[in-house]
């Protein structure tokens, strides 16, 4: 995520659009960690979507 | 659209069903050695000094802070624990972090198999695509292999230790996952802001990727890249 942070700072006016789907379980333990590491880039919430179970394993 | 998200697709090796598993020896927490070799084609693990020949050995790759490596460890002790007197031998090797990270984890989950560090080796280096699972038979040949873990695997990996067990092939060599290659349309990833809880979309459509942020407002970007994260 924090890689992503400086692709979205470097290249976000350029039209890169970084996101990050959270498979996290706790949403509060998740927006608690994006904010400390001061994402500011889209995250979605993806705990058991079915995009996440489709692609998310690992 | 010119680009599409990085979430699966990788350009590091990893287990592969039908290949040997190499040797290897690396250091242990507790300052020792585990040790995977050969003898007359069988393989020997050797820990503390004592070796055996485990009739099915499932090496998994692993770091210490990833949640999803947690719930497989907790999936791999209970393996241990209903086949470890069969024959089954489990390791953990760690492919990032250091050996206090590794024992700290270990000794939280109660694992009753070893743990080896492995960050920087050369079985990490080669095999380390993602958090990984091999299965092997007694001559060191991987007959299961997968990157990655999704609950409800272990029902596969059980089915491939129970017939290996009885000298028999694995049914399937790995698991059925779908991954996103070069060339594949994007998926239309419509989910909940992480922050508001409004939904956001990435899309594509057509030619084209359109963002909607959870406050409605559309951007078209050239390209996009992101990840699933389990922190």
């Amino acid at each position: 995520m924090v890689h992503l942070q400086k692709l979205h700072e470097r290249y976000a006016k350029d039209g890169l659009q970084v996101f990050v789907v959270s498979m996290h379980p706790d949403v509060k333990d998740a927006q608690k960690l994006t904010k400390e590491l001061k994402v500011n880039y889209p995250v979605f919430n993806g705990h058991e979507s079915d995009l996440g179970k489709q692609y998310a394993f690992g | 659209m010119t680009a599409a998200a990085a979430c699966g697709a990788t350009v590091r090796a990893e287990f592969t069903a039908g290949s040997q598993i190499p040797d290897f020896s690396l250091p242990t927490p507790d300052g020792k050695t585990l040790e995977l070799g050969r003898e007359a084609g069988t393989l020997r693990l050797t820990r503390n000094g004592a070796s055996t020949s485990p009739r099915v050995l499932a090496i998994h790759l692993l770091q210490p802070d990833c949640l999803q490596c947690r719930a497989q460890l907790r999936a791999l002790q209970s393996l241990h624990e209903r086949f470890g007197e069969q024959g089954l031998a489990i390791i953990g090797v760690s492919h990032r972090g250091d050996d206090k990270a590794l024992a700290e984890l270990a000794k939280e989950l109660g694992l009753g198999f070893p743990v080896a560090v492995g960050a920087g080796s050369t079985l990490a280096k080669e095999f380390a695509a993602g958090d990984s699972l091999a299965l092997v038979d007694s001559g060191g040949m991987v007959r299961f292999a997968q990157v990655g873990y999704g609950v409800g695997d272990e029902k596969l990996w059980i089915e491939g230790i129970e017939s290996m067990l009885a000298g028999k092939l694995p049914a399937k060599t790995g698991v059925d996952r779908e991954r996103l290659a070069v060339g594949d349309p994007f998926p239309a990833v419509v989910l909940p802001s992480l922050g508001s809880g409004k939904t956001m979309e990435l899309t594509g459509k057509g030619e084209t990727l359109v963002f909607r942020d959870d406050a409605g407002k559309e951007a078209r970007p050239k390209a996009a890249v992101g990840f699933f994260s389990r922190y």
